[in-house]
């Protein structure tokens, strides 16, 4: 029983070969189970009971269907955005980038602080 | 370092063997409680109270069926990503009390938040985009997205204990080990560090039902819309290799709560009797929790998943971090 206290990088060296091996042990494990069990029946059939002509036009790709969801559910907040920055007042711009801006210079001198103090 | 001692840490106990049968335990466990909520019997005839019905299913997946092969699957690139979601769980164990060989060091939550969030979703998305169909595109998307969302939250929340246990001092900085140790004080230690604490866990609640795919947000899985949604084309070995990834992410993620959220079996020792009593209870208690919010809600849509996990998540984390910042660096 033991506690090896090393920096981040050995732990992550370390706790890297400790799952190449578990890799190893489970692939040794799983190859030896599987290599007798593959079926080739139904190799040429296809899930979605389409043709692949008709299948390869109708899905969208991962990445449209992505956006298509962060677009639906951020909507509100985007929504919320444009109507503060495309007011078509100047003033409201101002304020808007101001607020911004201090919001960042807020969140540098947090950082800087908490920096400091860890030091 | 004893080599020796490292294999048995990885292999047997708390490694692959121990966490295996943990994760099959606790499939039993909300299965059956779900069962019960539901008005069912829940397994019931494979061992006493049905609880051997896990690991038959396992065994009945790995040895009498076959690995269906698809026109354009990859098996051997789905089951390496099987494996890397697996053993990157099961090596992120060894740093936490809990292992007979501990690692520890000066900021290691990173080298969690590394294998626990980072390895263990490029081994899904490996193995999901190993079986290319319309279904487990969908599935894959909505996976993505909901991980964006919940992996900040996941962490975020995790910092809060990180952060206020390095606070009163303990050693090495800001690693699991000295949170684990020392989390049941920062209950007990200021009204803030109780706030920052009860937010952590709600999040992290939250948080890990969204990651583990349990309901109401088992989103990308989705029966009734998507088959089976990521892991439509999956069987046999496959199946049972996917299983076991969720089970053990499930049963990680409750010991995980237990430790840095409600302080293990401190102030006990590991290997008293009053230790592994506490040990077990708080175990059950939050796989508990995990179980009776997965029997009470149906399945959301995604961006309602999104928006919830976003509001009663992500929000409740990021106020619990900055009251620990305040707790840290003002008061």
């Amino acid at each position: 029983m033991g506690t090896v206290i090393l920096d981040p990088f050995t732990v992550t060296l370390a706790l890297t070969s400790v799952m190449l091996l578990l890799m190893i042990v489970i692939y040794a494990i799983v190859l030896s189970i599987r290599r007798a069990r593959t079926s080739q029946f139904s190799e040429e059939m296809y899930i979605g009971g389409e043709g692949e002509d008709i299948l390869s036009l109708k899905v969208p790709s991962v990445l449209a269907l992505y956006w298509g969801i962060i677009r639906r559910s951020w909507r509100r907040a985007f929504d919320i955005l444009r109507g503060a920055v495309h007011s078509g007042v100047l003033n409201e711009w101002y304020s808007y980038m101001n607020i911004w801006l201090s919001l960042l210079i807020l969140l540098s001198i947090i950082a800087i602080v908490m920096s400091v103090r860890i030091r | 370092m004893d080599l020796l001692l490292l294999v048995v840490s990885a292999l047997l106990f708390p490694g692959l063997v121990f966490l295996t049968s943990l994760a099959l335990f606790s499939e039993w466990v909300y299965r059956k409680l779900t069962a019960r909520m539901q008005n069912r019997m829940g397994p019931s005839y494979t061992g006493p109270m049905g609880v051997m019905q896990p690991f038959a299913d396992l065994i009945k997946l790995l040895f009498a069926k076959e690995v269906k092969r698809q026109r354009y699957a990859a098996i051997g690139l789905a089951e390496i990503g099987l494996i890397i979601s697996i053993s990157s769980i099961v090596a992120s164990l060894l740093l936490f009390p809990i292992s007979p060989l501990r690692f520890a060091a000066p900021y290691d939550i990173i080298v969690l938040i590394y294998f626990y969030a980072v390895w263990h979703t490029i081994g899904i998305i490996i193995a999901v985009l190993a079986y290319p169909n319309p279904f487990t595109v969908t599935g894959l998307s909505r996976l993505i997205a909901i991980t964006v969302v919940v992996e900040p939250a996941v962490f975020i929340s995790l910092l809060i204990p990180v952060l206020l246990a390095s606070n009163i001092g303990c050693a090495p900085q800001y690693s699991i080990l000295c949170t684990a140790a020392w989390s049941w004080r920062l209950w007990l230690e200021s009204p803030a560090s109780f706030i920052a604490m009860a937010l952590g866990l709600i999040s992290v609640l939250i948080a890990s039902q969204a990651k583990l795919g349990l309901k109401p947000f088992d989103i990308p899985e989705a029966e009734q819309e998507l088959i089976a949604g990521h892991i439509t084309e999956y069987s046999g070995t496959m199946l049972a290799l996917y299983n076991l990834s969720h089970d053990i992410k499930l049963a990680f993620t409750a010991l995980m709560v237990v430790y840095l959220f409600l302080g293990g079996p401190y102030p006990y020792r590991h290997l008293s009797t009053a230790g592994i009593l506490l040990l077990i209870v708080k175990y059950l208690i939050s796989l508990m929790i995990l179980t009776v919010i997965r029997s009470s809600f149906g399945r959301l849509r995604i961006d309602q998943g999104l928006n919830i996990v976003a509001k009663y998540s992500l929000v409740p984390s990021i106020i619990g971090l900055m009251v620990s910042l305040i707790e840290t660096f003002i008061l």
